[in-house]
């Protein structure tokens, strides 16, 4: 009777019980769980003979520390660390073993941990998963303050040359004293500009709430088209010097609005970024090519240059952070991560790929603001077509 | 080297194990190659986890008893005394996360210095995510530069996985047929 209640409690309890015949052959003690049937290896019954390790392969190692706890015979046991098998049903079933000498046996206890497995190490798992999102955070949290820099930087530049030709002038004698006053103001208010880039470093969390302040509202949303009419025109001296030329290819060329999701002064420096690097690239007598294509739900951009294209060890990181090829110049590489960093926060895509013709192509893709799903739903890594596997050796 | 005998042909039957850090996607990429699934959900293997694959490479049909061992952060180590009996292992770092590519080469460290010098393939996974890599081709270089072989993966896309796999047990075999029982394997086996 005790002996029938025992075996009830262990097999509902989930715990296989194995008494050792010699080495790793075990005999199954009773009935087995039911879990036991369904072992991916067959299942097993009362009384059957087997061998441990080639039931579950992880026991070949354990059983070398439990031999020395029914050698030792002291009353003291064993257990393993858990591990996971997949049953013949597909499920998963997490276990541990405990090795103990009972009345003289060598005794093996094999128990399924089910359902509260999951809850005991819950607390264990929450706290990878927290580690990972605290990695995650940081990670943008400092791609988010490179790109401040960026902008402060690109912003400083210009400013501290427009400072130098104060100065500059300053010094110049027959100066009237109404254009010294001037000047001075000048002086003045390019040093207060500077004073607030700093500042803004400082305020780099505040930054970081405006960089969410964009617009799916069509009456709000940015013109594309309007966007690059602005851009082309600080930008046609360049190509001028340059002797590149420019041409703009609409399509439909009758459509006229051309409004997509984002923030109008980024759009417009997207625009200069792409443009501003196809025209680095671009050999004297060839042809920037910029179009806007209008798709179902989205209008996709794209900036093909006839340059010598993207050199293959680049090709795959280009929109990284200070990424810049061996042969470009400047800061290229800023240029594009911005680009990345901005389409991808409107839930956009972006991406380059090697022109037909030669050259290069940079392409994004904006939703039309009509067509805009909700932000959860598409802020996912959106894939970036055009950057295929790397060159890493060993690829096929 | 254990035989079996399987459905009538003699099969290999070879234990790899999946070393990393946490969340690089050994998991994943067990699941993508042994059952060609893929879950965006990260739930942290505990212990180990145990699945079995067979394949043929260049015509060997070799069944895989592949050890998912958890990845180490401050919690848990990683047991390395699982990679007792192992034929090779997958040493896999996330290209997103820089930190998990150094851990990986402390690893190796680790696991040479537990149970010698295995056959290993390095996983450079989540290749899908390639524009947020942190992990750079310089990187890269320097661990084939030691003759290490380095495979690109995404166990998202699927991309790979099975090639690296495979590149594993080609190594292994290749191995074993030109110097058979040098490797420190043979004897942990026998
Ligand atoms: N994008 C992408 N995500 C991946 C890839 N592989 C794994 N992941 C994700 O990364 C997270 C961790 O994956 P796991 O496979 O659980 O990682 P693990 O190495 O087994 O982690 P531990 O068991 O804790 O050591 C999950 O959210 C996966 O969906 C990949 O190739 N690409
Ligand atoms: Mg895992």
């Amino acid at each position: 009777m005790n002996q029938e209640l025992c075996q009830v409690l262990v097999q509902s309890e989930g715990i296989l019980v194995l008494v050792r015949l010699e080495g790793n052959r075990f005999r199954v003690a009773g009935h087995p769980p039911g879990w036991a049937a369904v072992l991916a290896h067959g299942g097993l019954h009362a009384d059957q003979e087997v061998d441990a390790a080639e039931v579950f392969v992880f026991l070949e190692l354990f059983l070398r520390e439990a031999a020395i706890v029914w050698e030792a015979n002291d009353g003291s046991s064993v257990t393993s660390e858990p591990w996971t098998e997949t049953l013949a049903t597909r499920e998963e079933l997490a276990f541990t073993a405990t090795a103990r000498k009972i009345g003289g046996k060598e005794i093996l206890l094999v128990r399924g941990l089910g359902v509260d497995f999951d809850e005991r190490y819950k607390v264990l798992r929450k706290a990878r998963e927290l580690a990972l999102s605290h990695e995650k955070l940081l990670k943008e949290t400092s791609e988010k303050e490179t790109l401040l820099h960026c902008l402060v930087h690109d912003i400083a530049g210009p400013l501290t040359t427009v400072a130098n030709c104060f100065q500059l002038l300053e010094a110049e004698q027959g100066l009237s004293e109404a254009g010294r006053g001037l000047v001075r103001l000048g002086r003045s208010a390019t040093h207060r500009q500077h004073t607030m880039l700093r500042e803004m470093l400082d305020l780099f969390a505040a930054e970081l709430s405006t960089l969410d302040q964009f617009s799916v509202d069509v009456a709000t949303a940015p013109e594309v088209l309007d966007c690059a009419h602005v851009v082309l025109r600080s930008l046609r001296h360049s190509f001028d010097m340059k002797g590149v030329s420019f041409q703009l290819l609409l399509s439909p060329p009758a459509l006229s609005v051309w409004k997509v999701v984002g923030q109008r002064e980024k759009l417009e420096r997207i625009l200069y970024n792409l443009l501003d690097n196809a025209l680095r690239h671009a050999p004297p007598g060839t042809t920037v090519t910029l179009r806007l294509e209008e798709e179902e739900r989205a209008i996709r951009v794209s900036v093909v240059d006839q340059g010598p294209g993207v050199e293959a060890e680049m090709s795959n990181r280009l929109f990284g952070r200070f990424q810049q090829g061996e042969r470009t110049k400047g800061k290229v590489g800023l240029g594009l991560f911005f680009c990345r960093t901005m389409i991808k926060h409107w839930s956009g895509e972006i991406g380059h790929e090697p022109d037909p013709r030669g050259g290069t192509c940079f392409w994004f893709r904006l939703s039309k603001p009509d067509f805009a799903s909700p932000r959860e739903e598409t802020r996912g890594d959106a894939a970036v077509p055009g950057e295929g596997p790397g060159d890493t050796p060993g690829n096929p | 080297m254990q035989r079996y005998q399987w459905e009538g042909n003699a099969m290999i039957q070879l234990k790899i194990c999946l070393l990393g850090s946490f969340a690089v996607g050994k998991t994943s990429l067990v699941a993508r190659f042994s059952r060609g699934i893929f879950s965006d959900k990260y739930l942290a293997t505990l212990g180990v986890k145990i699945d079995r694959k067979r394949i043929q490479v260049d015509g060997t049909a070799v069944t895989l008893i592949l050890w998912d061992m958890a990845g180490e952060d401050e919690f848990a180590k990683v047991q390395m005394s699982y990679l007792t009996g192992a034929a090779g292992y997958l040493l896999v770092f996330d290209g997103t996360r820089k930190l998990t590519f150094d851990q990986a080469l402390i690893l190796e460290e680790r696991a040479r210095t537990t149970v010698g010098a295995l056959p290993f393939v390095v996983l450079a996974n989540k290749a899908d995510l390639e524009d947020q890599w942190e992990v750079s081709a310089g990187d890269i270089k320097a661990l084939t530069a030691r003759k290490w072989l380095v495979q690109k993966t995404s166990a998202k896309t699927g991309e790979d996985v099975d090639g690296a796999f495979e590149k594993l047990v080609r190594g292994i075999l290749s191995r074993r047929g030109s110097s058979a029982g040098t490797q420190a394997q043979d004897s942990a086996e026998s």
